[in-house]
C-alpha cells in the first residue's frame, strides 16, 4: 500500500475513531484540529532538520533564502490550484460541519437567523468563510522570503508528491464538496439531526484533511528513520 | 448650691447685725429676754442672736408684720434682690421683612443676663404673634425654650444666648394652628420669658436692626396662575376612550392650590366639577379615573374650564371647547381564531386569523379590525388592518395568508390579537388569544430544493473558480519551478511527475532522494 495513502489513512481513521456519536463531533473536532497544527509545527520542523543536514554537509552557514530557492519543487500550476482549491474547501467543510449548526460553540450560523433563512444563505455563508481562509493565505504568501515553510500556496513545493498522491489531493475536492453537502443537509434539517449525514461528512472531511496534509506527516515520519 | 448656701450664711451674718437695732420696734417675744443672757440682742450692745430667737422674730413678723415677713423670705430665697438684674431679650432677624407664607422664617431671640451664674435663673422663652388686625399676642411655640443658667456665651460683661425655636418654620405652618386669620398684611412678633415668677416681654426694651422688640413682617401672597391649557383626545372621542385635561399651574410662593374642574354641557350648564389640591407643576385629570363621562354624554359636545385658588387668592380660566364626543358602535365579538397553513406550523408559512363582530345597536358602523402578533422572541407588530361595516347580523372578518412571521419567531410560542376601533361588549377594544408553538425548522429549503442546489453549486464553483484564477496570478507551481531549476533549467515538472531526480546539482536533492 502506498504510504502515503497510509498515512492518509491513518490520520482520517485517527478523526474518525475519536468521534462517537453527536459529543464525539466535538472530539473529532478537537482531533482534526491538533492534526492540523501538529501538520504546521512538523512542516517547520522538516524544513529546519533538512536546513540543518545541508548545514552540515557543506561544513557552512546556508542562508535560508538559498536553501529554499534550492529545496523547492515546482508542482506544476494545475495541481497548486486544485491544492488552493482543496485547502479553501477544507476549511468551508470544517466550518459547515462545526459551524453550520450549534454543535461545538454556542453561536452558529443557525443564530443568524436572517442569513440562515435567506435564500442564498448558504452561499454566502461558505463564501465567507473562503474569503476569510483566502485572505489569511495570500497574507501568509507575503511573507519574506526566509520563511517560504509558512506559505501555504508553496506547501507541496518542499515535498516530493507522486502522481498518485497528486490525484488523491485532487480527488478531496469533490470529497470535500460531498462533505460541504452532507453538512448543509444537517442545516436544513435544524434542529433535527441525521447521524449518517454527520458521520459521512466527517469521514469525507477527515479523509481529506488526512489526504492533504499527508506529505507532512509521511516526511517527518521517514525523517526520523 | 454651695454657694447658695454660703450666700444664705452671709445674709444671715448680717441679719444678726440688724436684728439688734429692729427687733425693739417689734414685738417682743417671750423667750427673748429670758435668753438674752444666753445669746441674745447684739450689735453695739455685744450680744448674739440665736437661732432660736431669729425663728421666734420671723413667726411674729408673719402674724404682726407680712410684708416685713415677705420681704425677709424673699431675701432668704433669693439671696441679695438689689443685685439681681432682669435679662434682656430681643427677637434677632436679619431677612427681608416682606414674606409669603412658604419662605423659612429664621427668627431667632437673644438673651442677655447680666448677673453672674450663681443669680442667674433658668428662663423660659416663648414666641408670640399678632395677626394683621389683630388685637393680642398669642403663643405660636408649643414647647418654651429653656435657657439654664450655664447656657450663655461669656463675652466680656456680657452673657448671651441666641436661640430659636424649632418648630417654628413658615408663616404657613404658623396659619395652620388657626393663628392667622387674616391671610395678607403686618403680623407682629414679639419674644417673652418667664422665670417661674415673673414674665418679661422683648417688647420691654430697646433694639435696634437686626435686634427687634416687636418684629413686624409683612406677609403677601402671589396669586396662582395657570397656562398651557389642553384636552388630549383622539379626534373621534367615544365616552370610554382616555381623555385628559391637562394644564400647568404656576405659583411663586409654591402654596398649595386647590384646582377644580367644571364640565359644561353644550348650552354652558355646569354638569360636574372635580378638584385637585396639588402643588404648582402640572395638574391633570383623567375622565377614566373621575368618571366624567358616561354611554348617555356619546354624541354631545362639552366645555370646560378651570378654577383655582392657594386659599387667599382665586382664579378661573376662559371656557375651553371640548370634547366632542361622538356615537359609536356597540360591538360584540368572539371566535377569534388562527388556522396555520399546515400543522407543521413552520415560520415561513401562511396563518389565517378570523373573528366575528356584530353590533347590538341596529345601524351600521365601520370598524377597523387591526391584527397583530408577537412571539417570545419579538414584540407586538401589525400585520394587516382592515375597515369593516358591522352592522346587527353577526359576520366573519377574515386576514387570510398572512405572513405574520419571521425566523426568529421559529420555536417560539406566538401570541395575536386584534385591535378594534370599537370597545366590545366587555369594554375592551382588544382581542387576543395564544397561538400554537412554531416549528423549530429555521431553513425553509430542502436540501434537493433549487434554491439549496443553486447555493451549494455557486460555492463550489466560486472557490475552485477562484483557486485556478489565484494560481493564474500567482503562479506558485511554476515559480517554485523556476527557482528550483535555475540551476537545473526547464521546466520539465511541470505535470508534477517530480521524483527528485530533476533537482541534481544541488545538496538538497540528495535528501530527497532518500525516497
Amino acid at each position: 500500500m502506498d504510504r502515503f495513502l497510509l498515512f492518509a489513512s491513518v490520520l482520517a481513521a485517527i478523526t474518525i475513531i475519536s468521534s462517537n456519536g453527536h459529543e464525539g463531533l466535538v472530539r473529532s473536532a478537537v482531533i482534526l484540529a491538533f492534526i492540523l497544527v501538529g501538520a504546521v509545527a512538523l512542516h517547520i520542523y522538516n524544513q529546519k532538520r533538512v536546513h540543518k543536514k545541508i548545514e552540515s554537509l557543506e561544513h557552512c552557514r546556508v542562508a535560508k533564502e538559498s536553501f529554499y530557492k534550492e529545496i523547492t519543487i515546482a508542482q506544476g500550476s494545475n495541481f497548486c490550484a486544485l491544492a488552493f482549491a482543496a485547502w479553501l474547501m477544507l476549511f468551508v467543510a470544517i466550518a459547515y460541519l462545526y459551524f453550520l449548526v450549534p454543535i461545538i460553540l454556542p453561536f452558529s450560523y443557525m443564530q443568524i437567523p436572517d442569513l440562515a433563512s435567506s435564500p442564498f444563505g448558504f452561499f454566502i455563508f461558505g463564501l465567507k468563510i473562503a474569503i476569510v481562509a483566502a485572505l489569511v493565505i495570500l497574507a501568509l504568501d507575503k511573507l519574506p522570503e526566509s520563511h517560504r515553510e509558512l506559505k501555504l500556496t508553496e506547501l507541496y513545493s518542499f515535498y516530493i508528491i507522486s502522481k498518485r498522491a497528486k490525484k488523491l489531493i485532487a480527488l478531496t475536492i469533490p470529497a470535500l464538496s460531498i462533505s460541504i453537502v452532507c453538512s448543509a443537509y444537517i442545516g436544513t434539517i435544524y434542529p433535527a439531526h441525521s447521524p449518517i449525514a454527520e458521520s459521512l461528512a466527517l469521514i469525507l472531511l477527515a479523509l481529506s484533511a488526512g489526504t492533504l496534509v499527508a506529505p507532512i506527516y509521511k516526511d517527518a515520519v521517514e525523517g526520523l528513520r | 448650691m454651695g454657694q447658695k448656701a454660703i450666700c444664705l450664711l452671709i445674709i444671715a451674718a448680717l441679719l444678726l447685725s440688724i436684728v439688734p437695732a429692729v427687733a425693739p420696734a417689734g414685738p417682743q417675744p417671750a423667750s427673748t429676754s429670758s435668753s438674752g443672757s444666753s445669746g441674745g440682742g447684739g450689735g453695739g450692745s455685744g450680744s448674739h442672736l440665736s437661732l432660736e430667737s431669729f425663728t421666734n422674730y420671723l413667726v411674729s413678723w408673719q402674724k404682726e408684720n407680712p410684708a416685713k415677713y415677705k420681704y425677709m423670705i424673699q431675701l432668704l430665697s433669693k439671696g441679695n434682690v438689689q443685685a439681681y438684674k432682669d435679662p434682656s431679650l430681643g427677637l434677632l432677624f436679619s431677612k427681608n421683612k416682606s414674606v409669603n407664607r412658604n419662605e423659612e422664617l429664621d427668627i431667632k431671640f437673644e438673651v442677655q443676663n447680666p448677673n453672674p451664674i450663681d443669680l442667674r435663673i433658668p428662663l423660659f422663652v416663648d414666641l408670640e404673634v399678632m395677626e394683621p388686625g389683630g388685637e393680642g399676642f398669642k403663643k405660636v411655640n408649643q414647647n418654651s425654650m429653656v435657657v439654664q443658667p450655664f447656657s450663655y456665651t461669656e463675652q466680656g460683661k456680657i452673657n448671651y444666648l441666641q436661640s430659636s425655636w424649632p418648630e417654628v418654620t413658615t408663616l404657613d405652618q404658623i396659619d395652620k394652628m388657626g393663628l392667622l386669620k387674616e391671610k395678607t398684611g403686618e403680623i407682629k412678633f414679639r419674644a417673652v420669658y418667664s422665670d417661674g415668677s415673673r414674665k418679661k416681654y422683648s417688647t420691654d426694651w430697646i433694639f435696634n436692626p437686626p435686634y427687634y422688640g416687636v418684629l413686624v413682617l409683612n406677609l403677601t401672597n402671589r396669586p396662582p396662575e395657570m397656562r398651557n391649557i389642553s384636552l388630549i383626545a383622539s379626534n373621534k372621542t367615544r365616552y370610554n376612550d382616555p381623555i385628559e385635561y391637562r394644564a400647568t399651574i404656576d405659583d411663586a410662593d409654591g402654596d398649595m392650590i386647590n384646582v377644580t374642574l367644571h364640565i359644561l354641557d353644550a348650552k354652558g350648564e355646569e354638569l360636574n366639577n372635580k378638584t385637585q389640591r396639588t402643588l404648582p407643576g402640572i395638574v391633570s385629570f383623567k375622565a377614566g379615573e373621575y368618571g366624567l363621562f358616561s354611554e348617555t354624554d356619546a354624541g354631545k359636545n362639552f366645555t370646560y374650564y378651570y378654577s383655582f385658588d392657594d386659599g387667599i387668592n382665586s382664579n378661573r380660566t376662559e371656557i375651553q371647547p371640548g370634547p366632542n364626543l361622538r356615537r359609536g358602535p356597540k360591538l360584540y365579538v368572539d371566535r377569534l381564531n388562527v388556522t396555520p397553513e399546515s400543522s407543521n406550523c413552520y415560520w415561513w408559512q401562511w396563518y389565517t386569523f378570523n373573528i366575528r363582530a356584530k353590533n347590538l345597536n341596529p345601524e351600521s358602523y365601520d370598524v377597523i379590525f387591526t391584527l397583530l402578533s408577537k412571539t417570545e422572541n419579538s414584540d407586538w407588530r401589525t400585520i394587516e388592518s382592515k375597515t369593516v361595516k358591522v352592522g346587527p347580523e353577526p359576520q366573519m372578518i377574515y386576514f387570510n395568508n398572512t405572513e405574520p412571521f419571521a425566523v426568529a419567531d421559529a420555536n417560539a410560542t406566538f401570541s395575536y390579537r386584534i385591535k378594534l376601533s370599537e370597545y366590545d361588549q366587555n369594554g375592551k377594544d382588544i382581542e387576543e388569544a395564544v397561538g400554537p408553538k412554531i416549528n423549530a425548522k429555521v431553513v425553509p429549503y430542502a436540501i434537493y430544493d433549487p434554491v439549496m442546489v443553486a447555493n451549494l453549486a455557486m460555492l463550489i464553483f466560486a472557490i475552485v473558480a477562484g483557486s485556478l484564477l489565484l494560481e493564474r496570478k500567482l503562479k506558485r507551481g511554476s515559480e517554485s519551478q523556476e527557482s528550483s531549476s535555475g540551476k537545473a533549467g526547464g521546466n520539465n515538472s511541470r505535470d508534477g511527475n517530480s521524483t527528485g531526480n530533476d533537482k541534481a546539482g544541488n545538496t538538497s536533492a540528495m535528501f530527497k532522494k532518500r525516497d
